[in-house]
């Protein structure tokens, strides 16, 4: 028997059938795959997954960003009233103490340690 | 029309179907309906139960409709389409192996049982099909492409992954051995 004939034995003792209702099962496992894919989908060839974690990512970024930058602007109107207030009670202080200084000056009676040999002193 | 038949376009990069050729697109209904039977027949062939050879070809399809921005680099769909099938059902075969040989043990005592019953169901037929399922795997596989498929040794070279001549001499194996069976079923 030559090989043609061989293969024909072959092909009428064996001819499988898929079993009823494959196309079905199949096809549709098939489209609920393909529509898990699309809700899946990449977005310029990444994983949308990833994109969701970067974008994660920049948010925090920004929101740290807002936050620093509101504290800093507080602080800096703090540090302006503040400066502000300390420069005017500074100078009127100032003023005030040299007033002061200068009529205690003139009232007080003169100093003459030195000219009397106090032992107060250094002596070297 | 069914729900199914509402169809998902899977591009491939060659225009190799029948049914889109301009556009290099079908639809998996199309695929389907002009592979399915070739791949259970030949998945069959590999696992040897109906179902894992539904399991096999599902798998084949879930694939291609999940990945189809892959499936546009495929060159060749019916070539992949077999050895997409031949991988799914290499898998089911090393998942299920304990399984199977649980089965073919059943078997074999069941037969042993009634020995003259089993000599008597023999017909030509069935001498060919019990021979044929016992042959190697791998012959198996090359003479259901070659035979039912009617692929070229060259074209089953590139979807079992071996060489040309590897696949011819597993054809020339698997047909001899039929041959034989056929010879000693005629002489007794």
């Amino acid at each position: 028997m030559d090989d043609k004939r061989m293969e024909e034995s072959l092909r009428s003792a064996w001819s499988p059938q898929p079993p009823d209702g494959m196309r079905e099962r199949v096809l549709r496992r098939a489209h609920e795959q393909s529509a898990r894919s699309r809700s899946a989908r990449p977005i310029f060839g990444v994983a949308r997954w990833k994109f969701a974690f970067a974008g994660l990512g920049i948010a925090v970024v920004l929101l740290g960003n807002t936050a620093d930058y509101a504290r800093q602007s507080r602080m800096a109107q703090m540090m302006d009233g503040a400066s502000a207030a300390g420069a005017a009670i500074g100078t009127g202080t100032l003023l005030e103490q040299r007033r002061e200084i200068e009529r205690l000056l003139a009232q007080a009676p003169p100093d003459n340690r030195f000219e009397n040999g106090s032992k107060g002193g250094n002596s070297l | 029309m069914t729900e199914l038949d509402a169809g998902i376009a899977i591009s491939f990069g060659a225009r190799t179907l029948r049914d889109k050729a301009e556009t290099g697109q079908a639809s998996l209904e199309h695929l389907y309906d002009q592979y399915a039977h070739a791949l259970f027949r030949y998945a069959l062939a590999l696992v040897g139960s109906p179902e894992d050879a539904e399991d096999a070809v599902q798998e084949v399809f879930v694939r291609i409709a999940g990945e189809q921005k892959r499936s546009e680099s495929i060159a060749n769909v019916k070539a992949y389409l077999f050895a997409a099938t031949r991988n799914a059902a290499y898998s089911i075969l090393r998942s299920r192996r304990r399984r199977a040989r649980l089965e073919q043990a059943m078997c074999a005592e069941s037969e042993a049982g009634h020995p003259e019953e089993a000599s008597a169901r023999l017909s030509r037929s069935s001498v060919l099909r019990e021979v044929f399922a016992e042959l190697p795997i791998e012959q198996r596989e090359v003479l259901v492409l070659k035979i039912f498929d009617e692929m070229t040794f060259k074209e089953i070279a590139e979807t079992v992954g071996a060489s040309i001549n590897t696949v011819g001499s597993r054809y020339r194996y698997g047909i001899e051995r039929l041959r034989q069976a056929l010879e000693e079923e005629h002489d007794g």
